[in-house]
């Protein structure tokens, strides 16, 4: 089963000099944490703080080539969590075809915000918070880290 | 004219702490420097080493997408130059059915006729940065354009852009 989860905030974790997406489902319920480097999380957060760059950004590249070749992006998927590593596909219509194509989930958010489709998860891929680096990322949290994208 | 350039290396700048992507044509005549962000550079220099990463990353993505809806990329041009931006453009091959291109044909009639697979490639060209567009040339194995418009105006433009970063301390360490 798909849950639809929407991008609640993007934050620094110092612990693995990385950063964090948080996706949070309608109920409020099921987060997912996802791990991502700073390219692409300088990618979701362009197009989640809505900032217009003078060039395009390479996500806004793949955007472009697909709407000048009249593809649509139907929707995006975190599909499992494999060793650690979130698998993801993208789901695009093209000449009256449906497509599937593999993906990080950081490119698959990044794009999905820019082509303002919706972001589902899979069930199987929504692990209870039981890792080490989870607590250690809980430990971290702030009150105002949450609720800033919340509309 | 268009001249086929080859990517020579990638460098960083010790200035800005960006990455340089350096361009030369094959007869080792031309040069053409164009500074990128440190993503991009890297992107372009694992295709140009050859190294694979454990997962897919953005230009790769971009690969997929072309490979699977199978729109052919045909190569990239470097067009234009604007004080000290470059403006680049993929170059991709569309072939589209020749019924889709007639106004929402009826079914009974697409049915009536099986055989009309009349294709029509047609150029489309996107608007990129140089970095995106030649990181995506070099994973697909297309040749690399610049205008000669670019080359003759980056002599001088290019030129002035990197005088104004220098700082006197970079000359110290070759005075004898």
């Amino acid at each position: 089963m798909l849950v639809q989860m929407k991008v609640r905030g993007l934050m620094f974790d110092p612990y693995n000099n990385a950063y964090i997406i948080i996706l949070r489902g309608e109920e409020n319920t099921d987060v997912l944490p996802i791990w991502v480097g700073r390219p692409e999380a300088n990618a979701i957060s362009l197009a989640l703080e809505g900032i217009f760059t003078p060039r395009p950004m390479t996500h806004d590249l793949i955007k472009s080539v697909l709407d000048t070749a009249d593809a649509k992006i139907i929707s995006i998927v975190v599909t499992e969590l494999k060793e650690n590593t979130y698998l993801s596909k993208i789901h695009l219509t093209y000449q009256d075809s449906e497509f599937t194509i593999d993906s990080r989930p950081s490119d698959a958010i990044a794009l999905a915000l820019r082509a303002d489709v919706p972001i589902f998860v899979a069930e199987e891929a929504i692990k209870k918070p039981s890792s080490e680096e989870l607590d250690r990322w809980l430990e971290n949290l702030r009150p105002e880290d949450f609720g800033k994208y919340d509309t | 004219m268009n001249i086929p350039l080859k990517v020579d290396a990638v460098v960083a700048d010790p200035n800005s702490g960006a990455q340089i992507v350096i361009l030369k044509d094959e007869q080792n005549l031309e040069l053409l420097p164009i500074w990128v962000g440190m993503g991009e550079g890297n992107a372009i220099r694992f295709a140009l080493e050859g190294i694979t990463s454990p997962r897919p990353l953005t230009h790769d993505l971009l690969k997929d997408f072309l490979n699977h809806l199978k729109i052919p990329l045909e190569k990239i041009l470097i067009h234009s130059i604007s004080g000290t931006t470059y403006y680049a453009s993929l170059h991709l091959i569309q072939t589209r059915p020749a019924a889709t291109t007639a106004a929402q044909p009826d079914e009974a009639v697409a049915e009536n006729k099986p055989g009309d697979l009349s294709e029509e490639p047609e150029e489309l060209t996107v608007d990129a940065r140089p970095s995106d567009a030649i990181a995506l040339a070099l994973r697909m194995g297309v040749p690399i354009y610049v205008t000669e418009d670019v080359l003759r105006k980056k002599g001088a433009e290019n030129l002035d852009a990197w005088l104004e970063k220098l700082k006197p301390k970079d000359f110290g360490p070759y005075d004898v």
